[in-house]
Formats: C-alpha cells, structure tokens, sequence
C-alpha cells in the first residue's frame, strides 16, 4: 500500500523554465531545460543570433548516469504523511515540486551563461575594423 | 545490500524553501528511482565576487620565509 500525502497548505511564488508541479501520483516525470543566459552590460536589445545550435553543450551526449538497484523492501506502518504549510518562494529549470507519489524522475537541464562587457564589444568592433580595411 | 525500511508516522509543521533550481526536486511521497542532471558552462568573471583591490599585510608583518607560516 502506498502512502498518502496530506498537506493542509502550500503556497508557490514563481515558476519558470519546464518545471512541474504535480499533485497527486505519477509514474515517469520528465522536465528538461535549455537556457542560454546573457548578461550584458549596458542591457541587452534581442536574443538575435544566440542560437542552441551554436553551442555544443546543448548538443553534447553524456554517458547516462548508472542505474543501481538495489534490494528493499518497505513497511507502512503509518500510510499518511502530514504536513502543515510549505511555502516556496522559486522554482526553475527543470526542477519538481510533487505532493504524491512517483516512480521514476528524470531531469536534466543545460545552462550557458554569456558575460559581455563594454570593453569587449569594443575591442571586437576594432577587430572588425581591421578585417574591413584589409578586405 | 539489503535495504528495509519501517515508515512510521510522519508529521511535518512547515516547511520554508527560498528555491528549487537546475534539476532539484522536492518531494513530499514516496518514489522509487531519482535521476537529475545538470549541466553549466559558466565564464570565471561571474566568479569573482568582492573586493578588487589586493589586500596586503601592513609594513613588517610581510613572510619572507615560507617557514614564517608555520610560526
């Protein structure tokens, strides 16, 4: 017999980025995230020419992590588990939030954070100046 | 390895979580296989985090021997 979770309050703030709430039972959970984060000083204008496919973690296969298993066996003295409040202020990228039960979760997100500073763009800018006169 | 386990009652007040984030969960249940991955590709500038200006110890105090630092 599997347990039952009773929760008299819960409160979720923000949610972004393929992420799950779930109440009640699932079987297979799933949430997968790709995001390319930019920070640029000055601000940024558009997210033209950030491409997924311009970079290779978003492509790269990693060896799948082993699957162990391993001998249990589970007594339920008590089928209720009780809790009062639960208060979350975020939750993001591919991240679960479940009040239930559930076989099997799978998550897997991929970040890839781009700093550009001033100085930088400048110096790249000069660069290009410099291939132009020469073409 | 053989693993038991006994559930006995369980009552939880409340709970207070600021953020959940890259692949975590929080569960409140029971479940049988867990697997989260996560992947960062991270420039060092976003790591220096404080102060810029070196910090130096005052005149005289200055380890001229490496086996200062153990005295």
């Amino acid at each position: 017999m599997s347990r039952t979770s009773t929760i008299k309050l819960v409160r979720v703030n923000n949610m972004i980025n393929s992420c799950i709430f779930e109440i009640g039972d699932a079987t297979i959970l799933k949430p997968k995230a790709n995001v390319i984060a930019i920070q640029k000083e000055g601000g940024i204008k558009s997210d033209e020419g950030y491409s997924f496919s311009n970079y290779p973690l978003f492509s790269k296969k990693f060896a799948p992590l082993p699957k162990t298993i391993i001998q249990k066996a589970t007594f339920n003295h008590n089928n209720n588990i009780h809790v009062n409040a639960i208060d979350i202020t975020g939750v993001t990228a591919a991240s679960v939030v479940q009040l239930g039960n559930v076989n099997t979760i799978d998550a897997e997100s991929r970040l890839k954070h781009i700093r550009i500073l001033q100085s930088d763009e400048q110096s790249d800018e000069q660069v290009h100046m410099i291939t132009k006169k020469n073409d | 390895m053989y693993f038991e386990v006994h559930n006995w009652g369980l009552n939880v007040g409340g709970i207070d979580i600021t953020a959940i984030a890259s692949s975590s969960v929080f569960l409140v249940g029971d479940n049988d296989c867990m697997q989260l991955q996560s992947y960062y590709d991270t420039p060092p500038e976003s790591y220096i985090v404080g102060s810029l200006v070196p910090l130096s110890r005052e005149d005289g105090e200055s380890i001229t021997n490496v086996s200062d630092i153990n005295n």
